[in-house]
């Protein structure tokens, strides 16, 4: 337009938020609603600091001369411009992108409806990626504006890891475990008899995922075999829900994480909050991850826990702002003690296992101990192939760094966590490793 | 003679005290009120102009002035949205889409990660730098 130079046409600059990465974390981003009178933050960081990044326009009064220009002379008032904050994030756009190109591959190959990956720095809970599938470019927030993510359940705009509330599945046996191992009632060898189905005098009876019998299975083995026997077993004849629900509270289920304020917080029934609704069959199957409904993020932080030795750090997305030369640096904050030390060093050295020997072993990266556990959950109502297949776990097992949960949404092509979820898993702990040069520790 | 206000201690005499109404005469009568009319007017006019130069010159360096600082003004316009155009040059260039765009356009491709050899050397120290004891 400028240099055609049509007469009598004038250009007038305008602020227009642009995004360069296109699609890359715009579940996190969010996009700004632009129209001529006002832009606002509608999803994601743009929302929630709207106001810091926003800033304030400025303004200029003076007298003019016939050709339009202010006269120096005259009296004029100016009121200057006060430049929105810059934020800085904690994810790595390296990693996001590989995390986001790798999901997005994978929910297109297994045919699945969506799909969720996270990883979290475990020693700061830092926020490295946070990325989900189908997804959207805030430059062209128009043309998603009817799609979903969430199993259909959400806008394409809203942040799967925060907003989408699901059954964990298997992957919650790990925190039925920790319960157990922190109040001394287990050991990872103790051992109970699997006969593939457990009846239970109040609750309904419970039968092993693939419908086998392990005879004497220690704890461990529990975990390898993704037993759900072993697990309601725990939760029920072990623990008790007077020493399960408190754990559950304590590794923040049902409890908004502090990372966005509209955040989804997920439920699950207890004796306390619904006495009328809550039977011991909620408890049996909250042990094997049904029954209960949890984000990403609150997954990951159960699992983040348990390799920061037991603490729960608070996870966080922003890592500074800068408000026009105010800088204020987000400081890593441990929020409590959820198990012991020792407790959490049995549990990874029973979730490396479960990698080494168990149904996360396509997760295993080369060079690399593993802690893992893998999810298939189904929803009541839906045929049992329509499955939630999902991967936890950290790298390396022996120090670790990373927390990484892998969400795949009704795969078609496999149904399992292990393989649907683990080689993505293993992709995502592969780059991990290269790209911050973490030496190597499987012995 | 004895004076009386020779008396040491004895108060003085005051000086006479001017006419007021003849000092202020005094005072309004600059040079000019000697002045004819003629020479009076040719004097005004000559001091309005001299004002008038005065004036219009300032007016023209202001005016001068002032359009400078527009064109500096437009000019940093310009180079703002130069700027601003740059900045989004370099951070779409620095997006790992694009990176990644044109790594593939250049003919490469990812590590495989299946022929990557990780090789484990036991009891490695760590080698100490050669110019370590130039540190402080």
């Amino acid at each position: 337009m400028r240099r055609l130079q049509l007469p009598y046409v004038f250009l007038e600059p305008r602020t227009w938020r642009i995004y360069p990465g296109g699609t890359l974390a715009a579940q996190v981003l969010g996009y700004v609603q632009q129209d001529d009178q006002k832009s606002n933050g509608i999803y994601g960081i743009e929302r929630q600091y709207n106001t810091l990044l926003t800033g304030k326009p400025g303004s200029f009064t003076a007298e003019f001369d016939l050709s339009g220009n202010p006269l120096v002379v005259g009296a004029s008032s100016e009121q200057p411009a006060v430049n929105g904050a810059d934020l800085t994030l904690t994810i790595d756009s390296s990693m996001q992108y590989m995390t986001q190109t790798a999901l997005a591959d994978t929910v297109k190959q297994l045919g699945a409806e969506s799909g969720t990956a996270l990883v979290i720095n475990i020693r700061t809970g830092a926020i490295v990626v946070m990325a989900g599938a189908p997804t959207f470019d805030p430059n062209q927030y128009g043309k998603s504006a009817t799609l979903t993510g969430c199993l259909g359940q959400e806008s394409v705009f809203f942040n799967p890891v925060v907003y989408c509330a699901y059954e964990p599945g298997s992957i919650m046996k790990a925190v039925t475990m920790a319960a157990a191992l922190d109040q001394g009632l287990i050991r990872p060898d103790t051992t109970f008899d699997d006969p593939g189905y457990r009846t239970f005098n109040d609750a309904p009876m419970v039968v092993n995922w693939n419908g086998l019998a392990y005879g004497t299975e220690s704890m461990t083995q529990v975990l390898e075999h993704s037993a759900n026997v072993g697990a309601a077993y725990v939760a029920h004849d072990i623990l008790g829900a007077n020493r399960y629900y408190p754990y559950l509270a304590k590794f923040g289920f049902g409890q908004a994480t502090g990372i966005s304020p509209q955040e989804e917080t997920g439920s699950y029934r207890t004796p306390t909050n619904s006495p009328r609704l809550w039977s011991p069959s909620d408890l049996t199957r909250q042990a094997f991850g049904q029954s209960i409904f949890a984000t990403p993020l609150q997954v990951a932080m159960a699992y983040a826990t348990i390799a920061n030795s037991g603490v729960m750090m608070h996870p966080y997305l922003v890592s500074a702002i800068n408000n026009n030369g105010r800088i204020v640096t987000t400081q890593p904050e441990a929020l409590r003690r959820v198990i012991s030390a020792h407790a959490a060093t049995l549990l990874t050295s029973m979730l490396m296992h479960s990698a080494t020997d168990g149904l996360a072993q396509p997760a295993q990266v080369p060079g690399y101990t593993i802690a893992a556990k893998t999810g298939t959950a189904t929803t009541q109502g839906l045929t049992s192939d329509k499955t939630e297949a999902s991967v936890a776990g950290f790298i390396p097992a022996t120090n670790p760094l990373f927390v990484i949960l892998v969400k795949i949404d009704r795969p078609q092509a496999t149904i399992y966590g292990g393989t649907a979820a683990a080689p993505v898993w293993k992709a995502i702990g592969q780059q991990l490793m290269w790209y911050y040069h973490i030496p190597p520790d499987a012995p | 003679m004895y004076r009386l206000n020779n008396r040491i201690g004895g108060p003085r005499a005051l000086p006479p005290k001017p006419i007021l109404a003849a000092k202020r005469r005094r005072q309004l009568h600059p040079f000019f009120f000697s002045m004819g009319p003629v020479a009076l007017s040719i004097s005004s006019v000559l001091l309005i102009g001299l004002m008038a130069i005065l004036y219009l010159t300032q007016l023209g360096q202001a005016v001068s002035a002032n359009q400078k600082l527009q064109d500096y003004l437009a000019q940093e316009a310009t180079l703002r949205r130069q700027n601003q155009d740059l900045v989004y040059v370099i951070s779409q260039e620095q997006s790992p889409e694009y990176i990644a765009g044109s790594a593939k356009a250049l003919g490469l491709v990812p590590a495989d990660p299946k022929i990557v050899k990780v090789l484990t050397i036991k009891n490695l120290e760590r080698i100490r730098q050669i110019d370590s004891h130039l540190q402080p």
